[in-house]
């Protein structure tokens, strides 16, 4: 049997927004009843366009945000029996921001063996300099960056930092939230090696929150879709690039801009407008910017259909 | 035909506590009616620098002194603030990043379009309110009357940067720099973008200088390329030649960094260039890139390395000859 590290039973989080002065309050749907499993080391991506939800699940897999609805297991336990400090030794995150999540006043040493400290794990000064020098030389930073500071840091060094401080722990699952959107191509690929590297070497289970699929189709073994807090499509990495079913999964592929001179732009039939959450479309929630809608779409919601593991949320899916 | 615009050795100096930083070095190019220029290159390398000294735009603690910067027949290094600001908006402008801190939050779109055009020309605020609905129009806005009166804060990103594209086509300029337009955005709605301000230069026979970092796009959109490294051009060629023969090793190293579908297979490690862009302070001599390329020899350090050329439009600063073959590059071939 495949076990799985982290696992998703059809979560929902729901948030109250005001809709106007005299509309009282409206529910807003982030996530709409997601069921994810990651088997144990392999690497999901997860993606989607902005505001479709994916950081919102990251959010409640972490412990940051409560679940309204749902259940979430951690390496077979569930979630919402287990402590915060519980949940921070199995689960640690990579942010998409090295400049913004580490703190500028402590010195790098310091940022790195802050999770040991927070648990109450340390033996004494001696135990954790030397746990940070190893965590330092396996993810590829020198040991003399100790006692600086982020701000002497270039991005992808900083990077390199978040990483070792999510590792420290030794976790099992790592979540990284667009851990390479704010990088140049050249320490993005530094980094896209190293998140690799260590998987194999540490054993880790990647849950990977991205908009660039062509940085997922590198580095995931299994992808998610994500549209409008609803999983329209997933399957294996490989499956789900070459014989896409779902017409959202075609369009965002469409939209990848590889670099060859020989094609020009693509034409992409997704009109502009990413729907309002607070007010979403009838029936199929994509059946506005799908160029293959009918009409059985704009009425009745489409049930999520399983076929030799890969899943699709579409009425008339393509090769499926 | 002489070109749109044409910049020959430009430098931009910066003064800072440290000491000055060679922003741009030596920066020559031409810009050609309809054509796409594309600068190339990662973060801290000068292309935006380069963008602003044609504006007339550096920071205070900027100087700029170059050979000539001509556009459309007016030497640019010698106009006066006054007469920079009438070409800034009107005969060239630019488009930024992130549309969200580039549109006042304060004014409505329409007041904010309306004022591009009348800043610049006498006409009536009925005669540019129908401009700007007309390119709103153009830019794929539908519902433009409403639209005029809506804030910033109120429209998508998306919208938005098809809002600052059309502030910027507002008084019928001959050259748009779009400094990194699509970063911010989402993949579908950067192939639109890209597709609109595409179509729109075609429409209007507009230069345009594209500032990205992003090589996908370049290779869609651009005609001629110049990867910049440092502060300096590197390599420059059309864009078959760029991405067909790839003569300097940064711009190798620039595209075997990137995953490509179908071609880098998942799973495998990428090229990536060792180390990070030096920051160009002080005293500068030899191959800017030597610390991190591969190839780099004892004689990358020696004073004055210039740029080679090989044809009209394609040249390399390089010392080593090109037609010795990479083996990484001929291993992604073969792919």
């Amino acid at each position: 049997m495949v076990e799985f590290a982290l696992k998703t039973e059809n979560i929902k989080k729901e948030y109250q927004v005001s809709a106007g002065v005299f509309h009282g309050k409206k529910n807003l749907k982030a996530v709409n009843g997601v069921s994810l499993s990651i088997p144990k080391g392999s690497i999901l991506g997860l993606v989607g366009e902005s505001g479709c939800g994916k950081t919102t699940i990251a959010k409640m897999i972490l412990g940051l945000e409560n679940k309204t609805s749902g259940e979430l297991y951690i390496g077979g336990k569930n979630i919402a029996k287990m402590k915060h400090k519980e949940i921070a030794k199995i689960i640690q995150p990579v942010f998409q921001d090295p400049y913004s999540s580490l703190n500028p006043r402590k010195s790098i040493s310091k940022i790195i063996s802050l999770p040991l400290r927070a648990q109450g794990l340390s033996k004494g000064t001696q135990d954790l300099e030397e746990k940070v020098d190893d965590i330092m030389e396996i993810v590829g930073l020198a040991p003399r960056l100790k006692h600086n500071y982020p701000n002497q840091l270039s991005g992808g060094q900083r990077q390199r930092v978040a990483v070792a401080r999510a590792l420290i722990m030794r976790p099992q699952v790592v979540l990284c939230d667009e851990p390479t959107s704010a990088l140049d191509v050249s320490v993005q690929a530094q980094i896209l090696n190293m998140l690799l590297d260590l998987r194999s070497k540490l054993n880790l289970t990647y849950l990977f929150i991205s908009h660039d699929l062509a940085v997922v189709e590198h580095i995931a073994t299994h992808v998610a879709v994500m549209y409008l807090g609803r999983i329209v499509e997933e399957g294996t990495a490989g499956d789900l690039f070459n014989n896409p079913s779902h017409p959202y999964t075609q369009a965002l592929l469409a939209s990848v801009l590889t670099p060859d001179p020989a094609l020009g732009l693509p034409q992409i039939q997704l009109g502009i407008e990413y729907p309002n959450p607070i007010d979403p479309p009838s029936g199929c929630t994509f059946h506005p910017r799908c160029a293959k809608r009918k009409e059985k779409c704009s009425k009745v919601a489409p049930e999520p259909v399983i076929k030799s593991g890969k899943l699709v949320e579409c009425h008339y899916p393509d090769n499926f | 035909m002489s070109a749109l615009l044409e910049v020959k050795h430009l430098n931009v100096d910066l003064d800072l506590p440290a000491g000055t930083l060679h922003a741009v070095r030596d920066v020559s190019f031409s810009v050609q009616k309809g054509k796409t220029l594309s600068l190339v290159g990662e973060s801290g390398c000068g292309k935006s620098m380069t963008a602003m000294a044609i504006m007339g735009l550096l920071p205070p603690s900027g100087s700029c002194y170059a050979e000539k910067i001509e556009f459309e027949g007016h030497n640019l290094l010698k106009m006066n603030e006054k007469k920079m600001a009438a070409i800034r908006g009107a005969r060239i402008s630019m488009i930024f990043q992130e549309p969200m801190t580039s549109l006042d939050p304060c004014y409505t779109i329409g007041n904010q379009l309306i004022e591009a055009l009348t800043e610049h020309k006498k006409v009536s605020s009925k005669e540019a309110k129908d401009r700007a609905v007309f390119l709103l129009e153009k830019v794929g806005i539908t519902g433009s009357a409403s639209r005029l009166k809506q804030y910033p804060h109120q429209l998508s990103g998306g919208l938005r940067q098809r809002i600052m594209i059309a502030m910027g086509l507002m008084c019928g300029p001959s050259l748009i720099i779009a400094d990194e337009p699509t970063t911010a955005l989402d993949v579908t709605i950067q192939a639109q973008i890209m597709g609109l301000l595409a179509s729109i230069q075609t429409e209007f026979n507009m230069g345009m200088i594209l500032i990205t970092h992003d090589l996908g796009v370049v290779s869609r959109v651009a005609d001629d390329v110049a990867i910049m490294y440092c502060g300096q051009v590197v390599e420059t060629g059309n864009i078959k030649q760029i991405f067909d023969n790839p003569l300097h090793p940064y711009t190798k190293g620039l595209m075997e960094c990137i995953p490509v579908p179908g071609k880098t297979k998942p799973g495998e490690k990428l090229g990536s260039i060792p180390g990070i862009v030096p920051t160009p302070i002080g005293e500068l001599w030899g191959c800017s890139f030597r610390s991190r390329c591969s190839l780099a020899q004892a004689e990358c350090a020696a004073k004055g390395l210039e740029l080679t050329t090989v044809s009209d439009q394609r040249a390399f600063r390089c010392i080593r000859d090109m037609n010795i073959t990479d083996t990484a590059l001929n291993t992604r071939e073969m792919l």
